[in-house]
C-alpha cells in the first residue's frame, strides 16, 4: 500500500506517496519528478541511476524507498548548490559526454570518491569507477577529469584553510 | 537552447520560404505554410533555409535531420554553419529537425535515418551552401543600407563588415533579410577552405553543460499530463502464442490502470513506470513456443552455417579463377571465422511516448530513423503520415538500435495507443534491459570459410572468401543495398579488401533463419575485417614476414592504397611497432577502409597465465577534412572501446530460439577497469570528409587477437575472446 514519506532530497524535504518496495529511482524520476538520475539495468549493475544517501553511493534502482526514510538524499540535481561542481567543470574541459545518458551516475560516483580520497591514485579512480557503464566509452577522459577535479579541489581547499 | 524538444516547427516551417530552399537545393519543405503565419514569423526570425535559422536576438541555430546520439552531429554541423556564415561561436546552438523530406538523408533515397555515418559526408556541402546563402542575403541587406557594392563586404563575428569600419551585427539585418530572396545555387559563394577559422578546430559539443546537469532531454524523460507508462510482457519468440494470463493480478497491482493483449504481448499500464512492472510481474504469462525453425540453438545455426560455408553462395566479387587455382592448388590454407550474435545494449533502455492531437499525434523519442516512425505509426494509428510530429530528443546511446528496420518501438507504443484511445492520455512505452538484450535485431552472426593458395613467394594467389549471415537489408527500407542476393552491409570491407591478389572471390549465404538481426555499429564491417586481418596475420606469421612489412607488400604502390598505407605507417610508428617488449606483451594490427575512412590500428597486449589485458591500442586515421578534430578523437575512443567490448564479451546465445542472455550480468560489457590506453592519430587532408562513427570498430578484435598470438602463439578464430578459455 502507498504511504506518507518524508525525505531530503538536495536538502530540501519532500513528501511522497509510494509503496514500500518502489525503488528510489522510480520515486526521484515518476514521482518527484527529477529526471536526471537514469534507468539503465535495473539490477545494480549499470550504476546508471547512483545517487548519494548520506553521502555515500548507491544504486537507486534497487534501493527501496523505505530504506531511504529518514536519511539525505543527493541526486545530480543537487550536486552543486549553484553553478556547476568542479567535476561537471572538469567533465566539460575534457569534453567527457558523448550521448551523456550515464553522465549522472558517473559525476555522481566520482563526487563520492573524491568526498572519500581528495588524492586518488589511478587504480583507486578505476576501482571506484568501474561500476559504472558507459557504452559510448567515455572511460579514458572520466579518468583525466577525474585527476583535473581533484587537483582543482585540493588546490581550493589548500587556498581556503 | 539546444534541447531538440524545444523545437518549435511552427517557427521551423512559417519562418521558411518555400521557394528559397527549393533553390538552394532543390530540397523542399514538407507542407505549405500559410501566409500569415509566415508573415508573423519573419519579423522575428530569418530562415532561408530548413537548415538554419537566425532569430532576432541573433542566435543561429542550425537544425539538424541526423540525431545526436553521442556523436557529435550537432555540433560538428553547427560549426560548419558557423564558419560558412561568419558567426560567432557563442551564438550557436543546434536542435533536431521534424521528420520531414527536407531532412531526408540524400544517400538513403531521401529517408531520414541517421546511418552508415553518413551525416558528415552528405551534409557537409549542403549545410555550407544554406549558410553561404544566408551570408550573401545578409550581406545584401547591409550592403544596400551603406550604398556599397557587396563585394566590398563580408561577415565576421556575427556582423557583416564593409568599407570604412562599417560593422552591423546580424540581428539587425535579419527581418529585411527575410524579405529577400536567396541566391541560386549557380550564385553561391563558398569560403575557401583556407580562410576556415572554425572548422577544423576542436569546440565543445554545445550540448555539453545539459549532459553534466542531468538534464531531462532523453526520450525515457519525457513528462506529459496523465501519461500512463506500459511495460509490455513481450512474445519470446515471432510466432509465440498467447496461453494464459492473470489480468486480475495484474490490476490488483496499486496504480496500475488497464491490462491488453496487443500484436507484441500484453501491455500492462500503469501511472508509474513501476507500477506497470509491478503489474506486469504479476501477469503469471505463459507462450506456447513458436514454430519449430523459431527454437534453433546458436550452436545448431553455427553448425548450419558451417554447412553452408562449404557450397557456393550467391556471387559478390569475383576477379581471376580463384576456384580453379584453389582445385588445382597443391595446398591449401583453409580457416574459419566466426562472430556470434551480439545486442547494442544503449545504455537508455529503448523507449517512446506517444500523445494524440486533435488531428494527429505527436511522438517523443530518441531515434535514428524519423521518416519510418512517422510512416509507422500513421498505420498503426489510422492516421495521414502528415498528421504524425516526430520529436526527436538526445539519444542515450543507440548504436543502430534506434534505427530498427521495423521501427519496432514506436509501432508497438502506438498499438497500445489505438488500443486505448479512449482514456485520451499519452502512453510511454518502457523497455526494461531485460527486453532489449533479448529483443533481437542482434548484429548478425557470422561464419566465414576463407581459402587461400600461396605464390612461391608467399604471397596470396587465390583467395576464395565465403560468408554466411543474415542480411540486416532485405526486409527493410534500405533492400536498395540488396542485390542478386547479396547485402552489400554484409560483404563490405571483403568485397573492397585492399590486398592484391591475382584471382579472388567472394560469396554470401544469406539464411533466413536464426535470431532477427540489423545494423549494429559498424555493421559487417567488423566480421569482414575480423576474418581478412586475422587471415592476413595468419599468413605473414605462417611465412616468416612481419605482418606489417606483409601487409604494405600488399598493398603495394597502388595509389588507391595511399592513403590506407598511410595510416599504416602512422599507426606503427606511433606504437613503435618492432620494439623489444617484456615477455607475455606483444602487438596486434590491423586495417581497413571503412566506406572511405581508412583507418589502422595497433594493439599492445599483456597475456599472463590465461589472463589477457588490453593495455594500449592506437589508431591512425583518416577521414578526409576534419571538422572537429576533438570531436573525431572522441569518436575514435569510443569506437575502441565499443569494439572491445564485442571483443572480449560479446555474445547473445540462443537455446531453442531464446536468448540466454538478459541484463549486464550475463551480458557484461567493458568496464573502465579494463579500458585501455587509447592514443588516436588523425591525418590532417583536404579530401572530402567522410564517416567517424563507425570506422575505428571493426580493427579491434583481429588487432587485439593478432597481438594474443604474436604473445602466446595461439590463435583465436571465434569471438568473443572469454569464450576461448582466456580472461579478459
Amino acid at each position: 500500500m502507498s504511504t506518507y514519506k518524508t525525505f531530503s532530497i538536495n536538502g530540501e524535504m519532500r513528501d511522497v506517496q509510494a509503496p514500500d518496495d518502489m525503488p528510489l529511482l522510480w520515486v526521484l524520476r515518476d514521482l518527484l519528478k527529477l529526471r536526471g538520475t537514469k534507468f539503465g539495468c535495473g539490477k545494480a549493475l549499470c550504476g546508471a541511476c547512483t545517487v548519494h544517501l548520506d553521502g555515500e553511493p548507491v544504486r537507486a534502482c534497487v534501493l527501496p524507498v523505505r530504506e531511504a526514510l529518514g536519511k539525505s538524499v543527493r541526486t545530480i540535481e543537487g550536486l552543486e548548490k549553484e553553478g556547476l561542481h568542479p567535476l561537471q567543470e572538469a567533465w566539460l574541459e575534457h569534453q567527457v559526454s558523448q550521448c551523456g545518458y550515464c553522465q549522472s551516475g558517473q559525476l555522481m560516483a566520482a563526487a563520492a570518491l573524491l568526498q572519500r580520497e581528495p588524492d586518488p591514485t589511478p587504480s583507486e579512480i578505476d576501482a571506484a569507477m568501474s561500476g559504472i557503464l558507459c557504452r559510448c566509452g567515455t572511460y579514458p577522459r572520466i579518468r583525466a577529469a577525474i585527476k583535473s577535479a581533484a587537483a582543482r579541489l585540493r588546490t581550493a581547499r589548500r587556498e581556503s584553510a | 537552447m539546444n534541447s531538440p524538444s524545444q523545437l518549435s516547427r511552427r517557427s521551423l516551417l512559417a519562418g521558411g520560404t518555400c521557394g528559397a530552399a527549393a533553390l538552394i537545393l532543390g530540397f523542399r519543405f514538407a507542407r505549405a505554410t500559410d501566409g500569415t503565419a509566415r508573415r508573423a514569423a519573419i519579423a522575428t526570425t530569418f530562415s532561408p533555409h530548413a537548415f538554419l535559422r537566425i532569430s532576432a536576438d541573433g542566435k543561429v541555430t542550425t537544425i539538424v535531420g541526423p540525431a545526436e546520439m553521442g556523436q557529435g552531429v550537432f555540433t560538428a554541423l553547427a560549426m560548419i554553419v558557423a564558419d560558412e556564415l561568419g558567426a560567432n561561436w557563442s551564438d550557436m546552438a543546434a536542435e533536431a529537425s521534424p521528420a520531414a523530406p527536407a531532412y531526408g538523408n540524400p544517400l538513403f533515397g531521401g529517408l531520414q535515418a541517421t546511418n552508415a555515418s553518413t551525416s558528415i559526408p552528405v551534409f557537409y556541402e549542403s549545410m555550407r551552401h544554406a549558410a553561404a546563402a544566408a551570408r550573401m542575403m545578409l550581406i545584401a541587406v547591409a550592403a544596400d543600407r551603406w550604398g556599397v557594392s557587396e563585394n566590398l563586404c563580408a561577415t565576421a563575428e556575427s556582423s557583416v563588415v564593409g568599407p570604412e569600419g562599417r560593422r552591423t551585427k546580424f540581428s539587425e539585418l535579419v527581418s529585411e533579410a527575410a524579405g529577400r530572396t536567396p541566391p541560386a545555387r549557380e550564385f553561391l559563394k563558398l569560403k575557401d577552405p583556407k580562410d576556415f577559422t572554425i572548422i577544423g578546430k576542436s569546440m565543445p559539443r554545445l550540448e555539453g553543460r545539459q549532459k553534466v546537469t542531468g538534464q531531462p532531454i532523453f526520450g525515457l524523460d519525457v513528462d506529459l499530463p496523465g501519461m500512463l507508462t506500459a511495460s509490455v510482457a513481450r512474445k519470446p519468440l515471432p510466432n509465440a502464442r498467447l496461453k494464459v494470463f492473470d489480468r486480475s493480478a495484474a490490476l490488483a497491482v496499486p496504480d496500475v490502470v488497464a491490462v491488453m493483449e496487443i500484436p507484441s504481448g500484453v501491455a500492462v499500464l500503469g501511472r508509474h513506470y513501476w507500477a506497470a512492472r509491478s503489474g506486469r510481474d504479476k501477469l503469471g504469462i505463459e507462450w506456447e513456443l513458436g514454430e519449430p525453425a523459431e527454437l534453433l540453438s546458436s550452436v545448431e545455426i553455427e553448425g548450419r552455417y558451417r554447412e553452408l560455408a562449404r557450397l557456393p553462395g550467391s556471387v559478390s566479387a569475383m576477379r581471376g579463377e580463384a576456384a580453379g587455382e584453389l582445385a588445382q592448388a597443391g595446398s591449401v590454407i583453409e580457416r574459419e571465422y566466426v562472430l556470434p550474435y551480439v545486442a547494442h545494449a544503449p545504455m537508455e533502455p529503448l523507449n517512446c511516448t506517444i500523445a494524440l492531437s486533435a488531428d494527429g499525434c505527436d511522438i517523443w523519442l530518441g531515434t535514428q530513423y524519423q521518416s519510418l516512425d512517422k510512416k509507422v505509426a500513421a498505420q498503426a494509428l489510422g492516421l495521414p503520415a502528415d498528421k504524425v510530429n516526430v520529436h526527436t530528443l538526445y539519444l542515450g546511446g543507440s548504436f543502430g538500435r534506434r534505427g530498427s528496420p521495423d521501427g519496432d518501438v514506436v509501432k508497438e507504443t502506438a498499438e497500445i495507443l489505438a488500443a486505448v484511445r479512449h482514456l485520451q492520455v499519452p502512453i510511454r512505452n518502457v523497455w526494461t534491459r531485460e527486453d532489449d538484450i533479448r529483443g533481437g535485431l542482434y548484429r548478425p552472426m557470422a561464419l566465414n570459410r576463407l581459402r587461400v593458395t600461396l605464390c612461391e613467394d608467399g604471397y596470396p594467389k587465390a583467395w576464395a572468401h565465403t560468408i554466411v549471415a543474415r542480411s540486416p537489408c532485405i526486409h527493410s527500407e534500405f533492400s536498395f543495398l540488396v542485390a542478386n542476393g547479396v547485402d552489400e552491409t554484409n560483404v563490405a570491407g571483403a568485397k573492397d579488401m585492399p590486398y592484391a591478389v591475382p584471382h579472388f572471390s567472394l560469396d554470401l549465404h544469406a539464411p533466413e533463419y536464426g535470431a532477427s538481426v540489423q545494423w549494429l555499429r559498424a555493421v559487417g564491417n567488423s566480421n569482414t575485417c575480423f576474418a581478412v586481418e586475422s587471415l592476413i596475420d595468419e599468413l605473414a606469421h605462417s611465412t616468416r614476414r612481419d605482418p606489417v612489412a606483409y601487409r604494405r607488400h600488399l598493398l603495394g604502390d597502388n595509389q588507391k592504397n595511399t592513403r590506407l598505407r598511410h595510416v599504416l605507417d602512422l599507426a606503427v610508428a606511433k606504437a613503435g611497432w618492432g620494439r623489444a617488449l617484456p615477455q607475455g606483451r606483444a602487438l596486434g594490427v590491423a586495417l581497413q577502409d571503412y566506406w572511405g575512412t581508412k583507418a589502422a590500428q595497433v594493439a599492445e597486449v599483456e597475456i599472463i597465465g590465461d589472463s589477457v589485458r588490453v593495455l594500449r591500442i592506437t589508431c591512425a586515421i583518416d577521414c578526409g577534412r576534419v571538422i572537429n578534430p576533438d570531436g573525431v578523437k572522441a569518436q575514435v575512443e569510443s569506437a575502441i572501446v565499443f569494439g572491445l567490448s564485442a571483443a572480449l564479451y560479446g555474445e547473445i546465445e540462443l537455446e531453442k530460439g531464446i536468448a540466454k542472455q538478459s541484463n549486464f550480468d550475463d551480458y557484461p560489457l567493458l568496464r573502465m577497469a579494463a579500458s585501455p590506453e587509447i592514443d588516436v592519430v588523425m591525418v590532417a587532408s583536404a579530401e572530402p570528409p567522410s564517416g567517424i562513427g563507425e570506422a575505428a570498430v571493426p580493427h579491434v578484435a583481429p588487432a587485439v587477437f593478432n597481438a594474443i598470438f604474436a604473445a602466446t602463439g595461439r590463435r583465436i578464430r571465434r569471438l568473443p575472446l572469454v569464450r576461448s578459455g582466456l580472461q579478459a
